[in-house]
């Protein structure tokens, strides 16, 4: 294949990734590394950091749509995003020092039975009767949004967020141990303990992965990973992808992108498990 | 935060356009032009760019905040910015 045919073919992928990571809060890592290593047959040190990269480019591309619209949630942003990158350094420490097989099936596990507590909650437009606890109420993180499918305003507040902190911290040390996966945890921990509205979970986590990313993107730098004809058109099929994702996130009813979350979470457990399993 | 959403939010699409464009240019360099050495350099600038604008949002908040005298949300960035350029560091020597 051309240099060009792959460059276009990267850019396809990429596109893709970007859009429905926009929407879901996610990275677009799930999809780029096995995507970049199977069909591209880049080798793997190039393709994990040029996943970070895309993560990054979703994360801007995104973050500037949902700040606009105001449905990300800068506060618990702020707030959450230390324990996120506390969490990666701490993946990062101690990455060399853990058999990352158990760390692969544990977190298979767990993806797979949040892919079924996301499908028992498919339903589910909005949370009902969630009261705010004390933390959240001095750090002012209440807030409110307008809805575009639903065509009205949403107010919200959050509950359990010294527990959403700490998972925060957890979902940094898994992304930063495992490679994949932190975007997801990061919603599924808005969406069930903080009982945040799926939509400001998922535009929330689209603003805080860039920073979790960014770390890991200037390590791969410095060790040489980031090869620009690898990169260089996954970060902008990404960012392209992400303007698209970003409008039809907002279009799109709640229930329906936790439907569009199930899948993501078992092809995410999938992964980790086939990772696990061949050590 | 008012104030800060819109500066964080200029800050990345300026970024963000710096970036895609230095890519762009790069790619039709290297890939039209044939330019293989100075396609890759383009590119790579872009992707320095990328990899930077997280971190200096982090960094602008952090003034802006400062600035507002939200000292708790200040204190936050602050940390989140330790941390970040700490991670970093460590990184370097591994």
């Amino acid at each position: 294949m051309t240099l060009a045919a792959t460059t276009l073919m990267i850019f396809a992928v990429s596109l893709f990734a970007g859009t429905a990571g926009a929407i879901l809060g996610l990275g677009g890592g799930i999809i780029m590394v096995p995507a970049l290593t199977l069909l591209f047959k880049v080798p793997i040190h190039q393709a994990v950091a040029a996943s970070a990269v895309s993560v990054i480019a979703t994360s801007t591309g995104a973050a500037i749509a949902y700040l606009k619209d105001r449905i990300t949630n800068a506060r618990i942003a702020m707030l959450l995003e230390v324990g996120t990158t506390a969490g990666a350094l701490t993946g990062a420490f101690i990455s060399g020092l853990l058999e990352a097989r158990w760390l692969f099936l544990l977190f298979g596990l767990l993806m797979g039975y949040s892919a079924y507590a996301m499908y028992q909650a498919r339903k589910t437009e909005l949370p009902e009767g969630v009261k705010p606890d004390e933390m959240a109420v001095r750090l002012g993180l209440s807030g409110s949004y307008y809805d575009q499918a639903l065509d009205r305003t949403v107010p919200y507040t959050v509950a359990r967020t010294l527990p959403g902190v700490g998972l925060m911290y957890g979902s940094g040390t898994i992304g930063g141990l495992l490679g994949i996966g932190a975007g997801a945890f990061k919603v599924l921990a808005m969406d069930q303990v903080m009982r945040l509205p799926i939509k400001v979970s998922t535009a929330t986590s689209n603003f805080m992965i860039g920073v979790t990313a960014a770390t890991s993107a200037v390590v791969f730098y410095v060790r040489g990973d980031v090869e620009p004809v690898v990169a260089g058109p996954v970060a902008l099929g990404v960012m392209c992808g992400a303007l698209v994702g970003t409008r039809l996130m907002v279009r799109l009813k709640g229930s329906t992108i936790r439907k569009l979350f199930v899948p993501v979470l078992l092809f995410l457990a999938v992964q980790m498990l086939w990772k696990g399993v061949l050590g | 935060m008012e104030p800060v959403v819109s500066v964080v939010t200029r800050l990345l699409q300026i970024g963000g356009a710096a970036s895609a464009l230095s890519i762009a240019i790069g790619i039709a360099l290297l890939l039209v032009l044939g330019q293989e050495a100075a396609g890759k350099a383009v590119i790579t600038a872009g992707l320095i760019i990328l990899i930077l604008t997280p971190i200096s949002r982090v960094a602008a908040a952090l003034w802006v905040l400062l600035r507002q005298r939200d000292y708790i949300y200040a204190f936050l960035s602050f940390a989140v910015l330790v941390i970040l350029l700490s991670g970093i560091l460590f990184g370097k020597t591994k």
